[in-house]
C-alpha cells in the first residue's frame, strides 16, 4: 500500500498538515496531495454517519391509531440553541399572537395531513412522530432544515435573500419530507443520490402547497419558496416547471445536457423536479392524484438504495405506475414522458 | 489577515462569498480569533451534517498555498462568529 510514498499510508491529518506547513516543496506537495484524498474518505465516512434512519432503523412503536398529528411549536427567540425553546403552541391550542407560531403550526399540520389522507402515513416515521417546530430560530438566520433527529428549525431570513420561512408551506413539505427520507431510503446527500434527495423534497413539497390551496397541476405555479424570498432571490428558489429561471441566480439545469458533475444537490435537483412537473402536468388534474402516489410509491420502495442514481429512481417509478395503472396506462405513458424530457434513460 | 468566506448549501442552494479583513471586524482581530483560526483543521472538509445545512469554506487570501477549510455551521467556534456575521452582512450571491 505504500510501494510508491510512505505519506500515502496511516498519517494523521494533524500531522499531514505539519508537513504541508512545514516540509520541504516535495514533502509539502506530496503531503497536500494525500490531504486532498483522505479529506474525501472523510467527508464521504462522516456523511454516512450523519445519515440515522433508514428502514433497517424504523422503530416498531405501539399500536396507534393515525390521523391526528402531535404539533408542538417553540419560540427560541433568535436563539440559535438546538434545544427546543419555549413553548408557543400545542396540539390543539387556538392560534396565538405570533403569526410565525401558527404559520409554523399549521404547515406541520397540512404536511401531516398530505402524507395520512393520501398514504396513510402517520407522520415522519410513520409511526406518529411528534412534529416539532423551532421558530424564530438565530438572528436573521436565512434558513430552514429538518436536523434528522425530530426538529424542524425556521429563521426569520436576513430579509435580502429571505424572509421569514415559516411562510412556505412548500418550505415545511420540503424540509419534512427530508425526514420521511431518512427512514425510506436514507439517500446519500451527495451525487446524483443526493440531487434525488432534495427533488423529492421539493416534489411533496409543492404537493403540499399545491392541495392546502386545492390547485390542480395545470393551476399552480410550480415554484418552491416564493413566499420567503427576499428580493435578492425573487421571485422563488426554484422552478420545477422551468429549471434555472426561478431568480437571477438560478443555476438549475433542466435536462441531462446541463447535468452538472459535481454539482451541488440543490442544483441537478431540477432535472427530476422537471420530470415528475411534467408527469403531473401530462395527466392533468391533481398532482396527489396519481403523479404523487407514483412517487411515493418509488420513495417507499425496498430496491431503492440509498446511493440511487436518476436512472434507478426513473425505473422504479415506472415500475410502480405499471403495477397500479397497467402496462400500458395513459399514467404509465406519462412517466416515460417525462423521464424522457429530461433525457434521463429509462 | 485577509480571508475570503463561502457559505455553501441552505435550503436556497445558493452560494455566498465575501472578503473579510479581520481587523475591520467591531472587535478586531483579537489573539482569541487567531487561536480559533489557526486550531481549524485546513485541509479539511466537513461532511452536511442534515440535509439544506450551511456549510462555511474559509481561505487565507494572504497564504495562497494553504488548502482551504469546510466547516459545518454549528461546529464553528464561537470566536469566528463575528468574521461569518461580517460575510453574511457584506456577501454577494453566486451566479
Amino acid at each position: 500500500m505504500c510501494d510508491h510514498n510512505p505519506l500515502h499510508c496511516i498519517l494523521p491529518p494533524g500531522v499531514l498538515r505539519r508537513l504541508a506547513d512545514s516540509g520541504a516543496d516535495e514533502v509539502r506537495k506530496a503531503a497536500l496531495s494525500t490531504l486532498a484524498l483522505d479529506t474525501q474518505f472523510r467527508v464521504a465516512r462522516a456523511e454516512a454517519a450523519a445519515r440515522r434512519g433508514g428502514r433497517s432503523a424504523q422503530a416498531v412503536t405501539f399500536a396507534r391509531i393515525g390521523g391526528t398529528p402531535q404539533r408542538t411549536v417553540y419560540d427560541q427567540g433568535h436563539k440559535q440553541a438546538q434545544v427546543p425553546g419555549k413553548v408557543s403552541r400545542s396540539e390543539g391550542q387556538d392560534a396565538v399572537s405570533d403569526a410565525s407560531i401558527n404559520q409554523a403550526y399549521d404547515g406541520l399540520g397540512a404536511t401531516y395531513d398530505y402524507y395520512w389522507s393520501c398514504y396513510e402515513r402517520d407522520s415522519i416515521d410513520g409511526q406518529g412522530l411528534p412534529l416539532l417546530g423551532l421558530v424564530h430560530y438565530g438572528s436573521n438566520y436565512d434558513n430552514a432544515f429538518w436536523d434528522n433527529a425530530g426538529h424542524m428549525f425556521f429563521g426569520d431570513g436576513d430579509g435580502k435573500l429571505l424572509t421569514d420561512t415559516t411562510a412556505g408551506i412548500d418550505v415545511i413539505g420540503h424540509e419534512l419530507t427530508h425526514g420521511v427520507t431518512q427512514h425510506e431510503a436514507n439517500l446519500v446527500y451527495s451525487g446524483q443520490s443526493g440531487a434525488l434527495n432534495e427533488s423529492i423534497s421539493d416534489v411533496f413539497g409543492i404537493q403540499v402547497k399545491q392541495r392546502a390551496l386545492k390547485q390542480s397541476s395545470d393551476q399552480s405555479d410550480w415554484l418552491i419558496g416564493a413566499e420567503i424570498v427576499g428580493p435578492e432571490l425573487k421571485p422563488a428558489l426554484r422552478s420545477m416547471k422551468a429549471p434555472g429561471t426561478a431568480n437571477p441566480h438560478d443555476d438549475q439545469p433542466a435536462d441531462m445536457g446541463g447535468y452538472v458533475d459535481g454539482g451541488d444537490v440543490h442544483t441537478n435537483s431540477g432535472i427530476p423536479n422537471r420530470a415528475f412537473s411534467v408527469v403531473a402536468t401530462t395527466l392533468g388534474g391533481n398532482s396527489w392524484d396519481a403523479a404523487g402516489p407514483i412517487w411515493y410509491a418509488a420513495c417507499a420502495d425496498p430496491n431503492l438504495r440509498s446511493t440511487a442514481s436518476f436512472s434507478q429512481f426513473a425505473a422504479l417509478t415506472l415500475k410502480h405506475a405499471k403495477q397500479s395503472y397497467g402496462e400500458t396506462s395513459s399514467q404509465a405513458d406519462a412517466v416515460s414522458a417525462g423521464w424522457e424530457a429530461v433525457k434521463v434513460p429509462l | 489577515m485577509r480571508l475570503r468566506v463561502r457559505r455553501l448549501g441552505g435550503l436556497a442552494g445558493v452560494k455566498v462569498g465575501a472578503d473579510v479583513d479581520t481587523d475591520d471586524l467591531p472587535g478586531g482581530h483579537t489573539p482569541a480569533l487567531d487561536d480559533a483560526l489557526r486550531g481549524l483543521a485546513w485541509g479539511s472538509e466537513s461532511a452536511a451534517p442534515h440535509p439544506d445545512a450551511f456549510r462555511y469554506e474559509l481561505t487565507k487570501l494572504d497564504d495562497p498555498d494553504r488548502p482551504s477549510v469546510i466547516v459545518g455551521e454549528h461546529e464553528v467556534p464561537s470566536e469566528l462568529h463575528p468574521l461569518l456575521d461580517a460575510a453574511r452582512e457584506r456577501g454577494e450571491v453566486e451566479s
